[in-house]
């Protein structure tokens, strides 16, 4: 049987300031608890480490603030 | 990038009016996930709305929209969608919207039985208007026109749409975001007039009134308090009546595909006129 290649998705997962209400959804949905706040109150990706990339922020995320991939952060600061 | 990025009208006014926590959001993801899983072109959805925070949905997506009057989504809807069959309608709801100004032309779409998918966002008052007591608002629960409790037995969005005849009748919450997104793309395949109550919160005014904690701490509670409508199925009938009352019961309530739908009728009765 040929052996299945597992190819790891990079994680990558940014939210995006201008969106986001610091309602803290994001952190309370969390399974493995990454999510942790700044001085300001927006969410940091503080152990990525920790992460299983379930999505469950992006998918809760009332703002639609966060995103998850590296190339859409170019085209959104363009757009805003 | 998300699949609801792809649906948002990204060059308008983001980020959109609703207040930090508020749950609508969620719920218009899980539709949007939806209709991205039934793979319907954005140019065949038609998303009509009416008055309140979660009629204001509409106009961040990018399909067609119209935002009309309040209470008046369902009229304007039963009227494109006669005009075009091949659409899928979307109503997007209020429960002040659905039930109380527009409550008749909710119970008359219900007895037409037409193809129509109407998504009631419930969270118990008028949020846009500074928080009156809308017709859900559970008994003992403060809003701005009930300071010292609301007296009012509340309307049961599900129990009205299955008597008056919804042909697809189902409750979900904000919280729970998988069987949310596969009971919408159900309630969009179904032929039919179908109903879907979200129950969401309001953590700005009615949170505050009643002291419900903010917008993360009420869609916990959410989770806390539903049960899934096959556990409560199997519960003796006694202790049914009281989890009625206590907690949302979440799931497909109602789900028949016999009873003739109304376009279709409405087509044959055409065609049969025109061959004479």
């Amino acid at each position: 049987m040929a052996q299945k290649k597992k190819v790891e998705k990079e994680k990558y997962l940014w939210v995006n300031r201008r969106w986001c209400k610091r309602c803290g959804i994001c952190a309370t949905v969390c399974p493995k608890n990454v999510i942790d706040y700044d001085s300001e109150g927006y969410p940091v990706f503080a152990r990525m480490d920790d992460c299983i990339y379930c999505l469950n922020c992006v998918l809760y995320c009332p703002d639609y603030a966060i995103f998850e991939n590296k190339e859409d952060q170019e085209y959104v600061k363009e757009i805003l | 990038m998300a699949v609801v990025h792809k649906y948002l009208r990204l060059k308008k006014k983001f980020p959109h009016v609703w207040c930090a926590g508020c749950t609508n959001g969620i719920i218009l993801h899980a539709t949007i996930r939806a209709i991205d899983k039934l793979k319907i072109p954005k140019d065949d959805v038609l998303m009509v709305s009416g008055i309140g925070c979660s009629s204001r949905a509409p106009v961040y997506f990018d399909f067609n929209t119209l935002h009309t009057t309040h209470g008046r989504a369902i009229p304007f809807a039963t009227g494109a969608k006669l005009v075009k069959p091949h659409l899928k309608v979307i109503v997007i709801t209020g429960d002040g919207d659905a039930l109380a100004i527009g409550g008749n032309h909710f119970i008359h779409a219900c007895v037409r039985n037409i193809d129509l998918t109407v998504i009631v966002f419930n969270n118990f008052n008028y949020g846009m208007t500074g928080g009156q007591r809308s017709p859900t608002t559970p008994p003992g629960k403060r809003t701005t026109t009930s300071p010292f409790g609301s007296i009012d037995p509340p309307v049961n969005v599900c129990s009205l749409a299955m008597g008056a005849g919804a042909t697809f009748v189902a409750r979900t919450t904000a919280y729970h975001f998988r069987p949310m997104e596969s009971i919408i793309a159900r309630a969009i395949q179904h032929k039919g007039f179908s109903v879907v109550e979200v129950r969401c919160n309001c953590p700005i005014i009615y949170g505050r009134l009643n002291r419900l904690g903010d917008g993360a701490k009420m869609l916990l509670d959410l989770k806390e308090q539903s049960m899934t409508v096959e556990a409560w199925k199997k519960l003796p009938p006694e202790k049914q009546k009281k989890a009625e009352q206590e907690k949302i019961i979440i799931g497909v309530l109602k789900e028949d595909t016999k009873t003739p739908e109304y376009t279709e009728q409405y087509r044959a009765l055409c065609e049969q006129l025109q061959a004479l």
